[in-house]
Parts: C-alpha cells; structure tokens; sequence
C-alpha cells in the first residue's frame, strides 16, 4: 500500500467514529445515519480509485446550502441545537470525504470529526461513547503522523504525482496505541484532579426534557393516569443499603391544598428563599431523628420540584439558591433542563415532629358544600368512621374504607354528568391513586380534618446491585397527608397495593443500567466535591501509612513484635527503596554517535530513509546513494572509530554537505 | 598514520595479483588480508578455478619462496615436514626441511591426507615452527599456508579436525569467474603460465613483515571489540548452531579486521571490516545443528549471514 492509501483508510476510521458518536445523540435518526454512512463508503470506493464525479469548485458553496439547511432545521424542524448541529455536521463532513483532494481537506475532515465527536459528547449519556472517543484519539494519532508524513514526502518531492510503496507494520500501530493508553490514563488522572466547573457550557439545555404531570401549582384530576404505563427514567436515587426501608419509600415531589372540583392547586404563598451556607448546604428543618442520604440523578424535567424521600431536612447540589415551603415542597428557581444530581438528607420517622398549626388552607370544605354532593361526601365519611376516636382513628378509618370498597384501575368507566370526585366515590366506584387521593382528603376536610395531597413517585425499582432506586415516570403517585394533634402531618395512602408498580427485572438489564448511573455518577457528574473527598480519602490512606510505619518502628525499638506493620508501608518502602537503588546504580552510557551523523539520520530519517541496527554506517551510506551521506559517513569513520577530531576543513565540509542535505529535504 | 608508502605497496601487490587473477579484487583483497594478518587460509572450490594461480602469484609478488604439496591419503608427516637422515660422511644424523619450508605453501587437496599428516601442519600454523626429534625448526618468516579443499569429493577424504580449521584465518570461496573475464582467461590460456612466471615481484619479504607490524598497530574502537564479541556471543547461544567460535576465532577476527582496514587505506577499523570478515573468518568454524561430516560451509554461511544481519552495529 501507498502512503495515500494508508492516510485514506485512517481518515476513513476516522469519519467513521465521527459517525458513530453522532448516531449516539438521541431523534438523530437511525435512517440518517445509515444514508451517510452509505454515501461514505460511496466516496471511498471513489477515493480509493482516484476518480472524481464532481469538480472541487462546488462543494464550498453546496457547504454554504447545508448551512442554509441547518438554520432552518434548527428553527423549523428539530429546534434542537444538538440534533441540528449533528445533522449539519455529518452533511458537511461526507461533502468533504467527496472533495479529499488537497491536504488542506484531510484536516478539515478531521476538525469536523472532532466537532462531531464534541457534539455528541455534549449529548450522549451512552457509555459507548467512551469507547468511541478511545478510539477517536488512537485514530488521530495515527491519522496526524500519516499526514505529516504525507505532506513532508510531497514538500521533498514537489514533481512526483504518486506516493511511495510502504509498509507500516504492527509496531507502529502498536505504538501509537501504548502512546494513546498512556495519554487516556493521563487525561483520567487529570480529570479526577482538575477542579471542577460547577456549570459547565455544555450542560445548559442539552437534552430534550422529560414532560412531567403532577408537579405544578395546579394539577387537574386524571392527569397522572395517563403516565402510568410510561418507562421514561425520572431519576436514580441512590442510598446506603443498610438504610433501605423494608418497605415502600415515598419519593416527595408536591403538596397542593386547594381543590375545586376539577382538579388541585397551590394557594398558600409560603414560600422562603434558603440560600446555601458555607459548607454548600442547603438547610430545610429542624426534624429530628435518624437521617437517610440520598444521592439523586434527577433526569432533564419541565419541572422545577425537587424530589426526595419523606421529610427532608438538607438538600446539597450545584444550585445557587432554591425554593422551600412550610408544606415541605422544595423547588428551584427555575427548571433545571439538564441532568442534575444533588444530595438530599430525609428524616423518615422523625422523633422530634414539626408541630406548626395547619393553615387555614388544608382544612377548607368549601368544596363540599356545594350542591348536594357535599351532603353525600359527609354522610360517607360520618359512616365510614363510626365509632373511631381521634384524627389517627378517624383517618385509618377511611384509608381502609378506600382501600378495600374500590376498585384500582386505570381507564375508570367515567359516568356522565358527575365530577371526578362524585364519580368515583359514588359512580363508577373506580380509579387510580389520584381519585383515592382526593377522596380520602375530601372525607378528612369532612370530618374537620385538615388534610393535603401530595404528588410524587413511589418506590420504583431497586437495583441491589448499585444500591439505588430508579424510578420512572410510571411510578408516579399521589397521596395524602392529614395533620394529626401530638404527631403534625402524617401520610396515608388510600390507594390498594394494585396500584404500586411491580418490578421483576432481569440481571442483565439491571447491570446495563447500573453501567450508565456509574457512568452518570462519576464521570459526568463527577464534581468538585467529589474531588475534594477523594483526595480527602488519599490524605486519610498516607495518613494511615506513616501511623503504621511510626508505631511499627517505635515497637521495634521497644522490642515488640512488629506484628502491627501495615503491608502497605511495607510495600511503599520497599517500592522506594528500589527507586533509590535504581537511581543510584544506573550507569550512564552516553552516545558516542558524533552529533552531526545523528543530525543527518534525523534529517534522513524525515525523508522516510533510517538505518536500520544491523546495518553499517557505509551499508546505509551505500543504500541511500547520497553523495552527501557518504561524505559525512567518511567523516563519521574518522572521527567515531579513528579517534581523530576533524580538522577545521573536514568540519566545513561535513556542515555543508549537511547543509545541502537538509535544502534537499 | 603509517607512512603512505605502505599504502603504495599494498596498492602495487593489489595490482600485481589482479594481473593473474582476473575479475576476483574481493578475493585478492581477502588474501592480502589473511597475509598481512599472519593468517592462514584455505580456500574451498571446485577445481580449475584459479587456487593455485593464486596461492603461486601470492608468492612470486612478493618474491619469496613457493612449495606445493599435493596432498594424498598416502601422505606422511615426514613428506611434508621434512626427516631426519644419518650423514655418513659426518656421522652424524641431519635435519633435510620438507617442502613445508617455504614462505608460500599450497596445501593442495588438503583434507585427502590423513589426519595425522594433517596435524603435523598444527604447529607449522600456529607457531611458524615445527619439531622433529626434540629439535625445532624455525620456518621461514613470512610463513603462510594456503590449503585447497573440493568441497564436492567426499569418498577418499578425511574432513578436517575442528582444531585444524580453527587455524585457518579465513575460508573463501574462489567462485567461478563471470562471462568476459572468462572469455579472456581463455583467449589468454595460451600464455597463463608464462604470465605467472612473468610476474614481476611487488613487494619483499621485509615489505610484508613491516606491513604485518603495521597491521597490529591498527587502531579498532572499543564499541568495535564489543561488536566482534556480540557476534561470537551470538554464534554460542544461536540454536541452530552446536558449536560456537573459539576464543582464538575473535582473536583473529580482531587481527583481520585490523588488516582489512590497513587493504583498505585506512588506520583504524570500521564496521564494515568486521562486518564484511565475519563470515569467512567464523563460517567454517561453527558447526551448525544439521551439520554433516562433509557438508561444505554453506549452511553455517547461511547462518553466519543470518547472525550478523542481526546484531546492532555500534555508531
């Protein structure tokens, strides 16, 4: 094979990675890259052959049309920047592999690659593209060396049209591969030390957001239903396993404490600013009693609510201020659009309770006064709770009422004319969480009972494997809290255990998705203070170390046994001991190669000639047939093996003929 | 730097040779070499292909004495070095010197003597001397044998001792001239010769015994002596050899490179001398693994070859 046909295929490696990382972006479309991919592969049968069909002239104004196109692609069709910038930037980079003729365009084709492969990394959340942007660095490489390589032999000689025949054996692909391991460690290592940006460019409106129901200030009736079937992934919450309760967690989105018929809002103003303090805290309450941690994955939403399990108590993550209100809904100033992970610390059963008086809000019955259904609503729950005794009886009462006399379904048989609420508590006596919700809310304001609904997601799915939740739009759920005497706001959740999402997940998918919330976890969201508690971890490791190796010296002093002595400074004296070794013991043979035959195989070997080891320097003079060469290997003879210095004359003439060579070069 | 007449004189008995040997300057070159390193060298071809011309055209060039022995299974000792005869007249018994006595001998046919007339050249190579009855004699100085050997005739032949080969210098091969120049050695037949006997001589022996002083005087680099041993090294642990070279082998390999460099005008050693003796000075001293009693020394050449084209020159 030619140098030309080398460069090709490496730039076609290239092209193709550029490609792969493209179809990666989501609503790229699996058909547009298919057509790309064939219209690449076209132009390699044509670059490979030499052919043009087209001449050079028109691809730069046919790029300036695409450009044309991907304006209106971003404003008319996919109003995506990323699927825009994708789409424009594989047009572009085919057009190019049409028009491969001057060096100039192999260049371009690799900074559109480049382009392509950040786009996508702005983008994609699959782990394959680790992989891809792998080898896109071990295909630079090589594409970078085989291009210098191919300009230099075109500099050098300027009259010939072909390339020369060369062999590139496995060592050299080999090379660049050790090279580019060794720089990818390097990048890693960088990237768990580089400080982090809090907000990175990239990170603002990259994804497309995931349309919630149920988390704004006012939700209409039956809109939850329709998300029950949806797998989207809402979040991933992970947890220490020792703090996974045995039963189902509650996830708190939303408390609304208005209804009117058609559906709830929020009309209690309460809401306070909580600005985070100087450990990047955000503090909520002052709950009492034994906290869980969560680490939350919060996908892209159109909503600005933060989730976390019952009470929380703190919440920390990359905000500047949020949003808090007495009824314990905690949202950001704005809705994040971009995948966000914070922390949130939540009280389960708190010991010591937040006993504020309920607001006027929570117990208001207005609603149930109007019409004849107010009657009805009353006279239920007066049945439904006879004989119980004080608000926890009374609320038990009526969740078990709820529990065991409807049934759970998803597409109720709405009857006609009747509200919601009428409806399934009187009609249809069918429904879905929402409805028990409200019913179980209505008949507690009945009984003077002040009582709110409160939106969320319920349990999910437990990975067991990472030790976390994922919780998708499917398990979304709506409950009540009603507001006991002694014990403050206390949930109950009317809804039959029909109406819990079950899971039974295969290994394999549960190892796939515990690959991405890794990935997710500590590479793209790996933040600053991840930073700080690895280095953190470090200190506590040396620490360590130099604990050990004091004691263990200090006890062989005493004559103790020694038996305390951590392997590890074991290990790190030994480690250093041979560096020592090393570096004293090392002997040092410097070149006796005369400078200027090492600047001349340098010079040759820019030219693609270099001596081979076993080759004499005369064998190599004779094979290059440069005059020049031979000169200063005769030069090389006198001074390397005669032991003669040369003479002024000898000196001027090797610098000329080196002088010469490298003008020919 | 030796006096640039010595240069002139190698150059004089380059040229002299290359009026008998015609189209063959590599070997005229190989010769010189083994002579000015006080060598030895035998010389393995076919018949007809110049060897004697060569080894006689060594000897009249520099005006010294010539013998050849053909040697023969019948061979004895005494043939070559010489016995011992009772003078009547004297009464007394005296040493008559076998053709051995000479500057120039061409051991013809080497390897059809017996080994024990073989051996009784061992100490004529390695210490210009030979001893009969308790009594050594001095040979000549400059001594040089040349010994033929026909690689093909195996039946009625003894192969040469391992110790015997390891004496020799070098081992070339004449090979067959090309086209032209055989077309004028035959048209020149008629006169062949007349031509060595017209041959006048180059050099005396006192030339050759200055320019072998001269020899040692050679300057060779460290890095180069460590090239000769990475190559022996190589030729003792290579597995397709059973018997690497002798100590003596890099000893002479050092000798000829130095010599070589002196045939080619220059003071001090390149790589390229080593390079370029390494095979004919080691070649015929290892023993390569399939190695048969007759076989010629072109597989272990092959390997030889092999071997140097992989070790690393020192620059």
């Amino acid at each position: 094979m030619n140098l030309n046909a080398y460069t090709l295929i490496v730039t076609y490696l290239m092209a193709g990675l550029g490609l792969a990382a493209i179809s990666l972006v989501e609503s790229i479309g699996a058909a547009f890259t298919l057509a790309m991919a064939g219209a690449a592969a076209f132009t390699l049968a044509l670059n490979l052959k030499g052919r043009r069909i087209i001449p050079g002239a028109i691809w730069n104004p046919l790029a300036a049309v695409v450009f044309a196109f991907f304006i209106a692609d971003y404003l008319a069709f996919s109003g995506s920047l990323i699927v825009a910038a994708g789409r424009f930037l594989t047009i572009l980079l085919v057009l190019k592999l049409f028009d491969l003729a001057r060096n100039r365009d192999f260049v371009i084709a690799y900074g559109i690659v480049f382009f392509q492969i950040l786009s996508a990394a702005a983008s994609t959340v699959s782990p394959i593209f680790l992989i891809i942007l792998s080898l896109f660095i071990i295909g630079a490489i090589w594409a970078m060396i085989l291009f210098n390589m191919k300009r230099d032999y075109q500099e050098a000689h300027p009259a010939e049209k072909g390339f020369p025949r060369v062999a590139f054996g496995g060592p050299f692909f080999a090379y660049v591969v050790g090279a580019s391991a060794f720089s990818i460690v390097v990048t890693f290592i960088i990237f768990f030390i580089m400080p982090r940006m809090e907000f990175g460019f990239f990170q603002r409106k990259t994804l497309n957001t995931v349309k919630v129901s149920g988390f704004s200030d006012r939700v209409d009736l039956g809109t939850i239903g329709p998300v029950k079937e949806d797998p989207t992934i809402i979040m991933r919450v992970g947890i220490n396993p020792i703090d996974k309760p045995d039963g189902l967690i509650y996830f708190r989105g939303m408390a609304l404490d208005s209804y009117d018929g058609k559906g709830w809002s929020k009309t209690l103003k309460d809401e306070i600013v909580i600005r985070r303090n100087d450990g990047g805290v955000f503090n909520l309450t002052r709950l009492e009693g034994r906290a869980i941690e969560q680490s939350i994955l919060l996908e892209p939403l159109d909503t600005d609510v933060l989730f976390a399990a019952g009470n929380p108590v703190s919440i920390e993550g990359p905000f500047q201020n949020i949003w808090f209100d007495r009824s314990g809904t905690i949202r950001l100033p704005s809705p994040p659009y971009s995948r966000i992970q914070y922390k949130a610390r939540s009280i389960l059963s708190p010991v010591r309770k937040d006993l504020s008086m309920p607001l006027l809000q929570y117990s208001d019955t207005s609603f149930l006064n109007e019409g004849p259904e107010g009657a009805r609503i009353k006279a239920l729950a007066e049945s439904v709770t006879d004989g119980a005794l004080g608000a926890r009886e009374i609320a038990q009462a009526i969740e078990a009422h709820l529990k065991s006399s409807y049934s759970y379904t998803l597409n109720p048989n709405a009857s006609a004319g009747l509200s919601p609420l009428d409806d399934f508590l009187f009609g249809s006596r069918q429904g879905y969480c929402e409805h028990y919700a409200t019913a179980m809310a209505a008949l507690l304001r009945a009984k003077g009972i002040p009582s709110r609904i409160v939106t969320g997601f319920l349990n999910g799915e437990w990975n067991g494997l990472g030790s976390y939740y994922i919780v998708r739009q499917q398990d979304a759920h709506s409950w009540v809290e009603a507001f006991i005497e002694h014990d403050g706001w206390v949930r109950f959740d009317p809804t039959p255990s029909a109406g819990v999402v079950s899971y039974s997940p295969s290994p394999v998918s549960l190892y796939m998705d515990l690959l991405r919330w890794r990935w997710n976890r500590y590479i793209i969201q790996f933040s600053f203070s991840d930073q700080r508690q690895i280095a953190m971890r470090f200190e506590g490791v040396g620490a360590g170390v130099f604990e050990n190796l004091r004691n263990a010296l200090l006890e062989k002093k005493t004559g103790g046994a020694a038996s305390k002595f951590s392997p590890v400074a074991v290990v790190v004296v030994i480690v250093v001991g041979l560096i020592v070794w090393r570096l004293f013991t090392r002997k040092k043979t410097p070149s006796r190669t005369p400078r200027f035959y090492a600047e001349m195989l340098r010079t040759l070997k820019r030219r693609g000639l270099s001596r081979k080891p076993a080759e004499t320097p005369l064998e190599f003079a004779e094979r290059t047939g440069i005059t020049e060469v031979k000169d200063i290997t005769t030069a090389l003879h006198i001074e390397r093996y005669g032991g003669r210095r040369l003479t002024e004359a000898e000196r001027g003439s090797v610098d000329a003929a080196m002088g010469r060579l490298k003008r020919s070069a | 730097m030796p006096e640039i007449n010595a240069f002139q004189k190698i150059k004089s008995l380059k040229e002299n040779l290359g009026k008998v040997i015609r189209g063959k300057p590599g070997i005229i070159d190989l010769a010189i070499t083994a002579l000015l390193s006080r060598g030895h060298l035998l010389i393995e071809d076919v018949p007809g292909v110049g060897k004697t011309t060569l080894a006689h055209g060594l000897a009249k060039s520099i005006n010294c004495s010539f013998q050849r022995i053909q040697f023969t299974s019948d061979l004895l000792p005494s043939d070559v070095i010489g016995v011992t005869v009772y003078n009547q007249a004297l009464h007394s018994f005296e040493f008559r010197e076998g053709p051995l006595f000479a500057n120039i001998v061409l051991a013809d046919e080497i390897n059809r003597a017996t080994p024990k007339t073989q051996s009784a050249l061992l100490e004529a190579m390695n210490d210009r001397q030979v001893s009969v009855e308790k009594t050594t004699y001095r040979l000549p100085r400059p001594f040089m044998l040349l010994a033929t050997q026909n690689p093909l005739e195996f039946s009625g032949t003894f192969p040469l001792p391992e110790s015997q080969l390891d004496r020799f210098t070098m081992c070339i091969k004449m090979g067959y001239p090309d086209e032209s120049h055989e077309r004028e050695i035959i048209t020149r037949s008629a006169s062949a010769s007349s031509s060595i006997e017209a041959l006048s001589p180059a050099l005396t022996t006192d030339d050759v015994e200055r320019l072998q002083a001269l020899v040692d005087k050679v300057k060779v680099d460290e890095d180069l002596v460590g090239y000769i041993m990475a190559i022996a090294k190589a030729t003792r642990n290579h597995r397709s050899i059973r018997l690497g070279v002798s100590p003596r082998a890099t000893m002479t390999l050092y000798k000829a490179a130095q010599a070589r460099a002196l045939v080619s005008g220059r003071d001090y050693c390149i790589p390229d001398d080593i390079k370029a003796l390494s095979v004919p000075v080691f070649a015929h001293r290892i023993i390569t693994a399939e190695h048969g009693a007759f076989d010629g020394t072109e597989a272990s050449t092959a390997v030889m070859d092999e071997i140097v084209s992989g070790i690393a020159v020192p620059i």
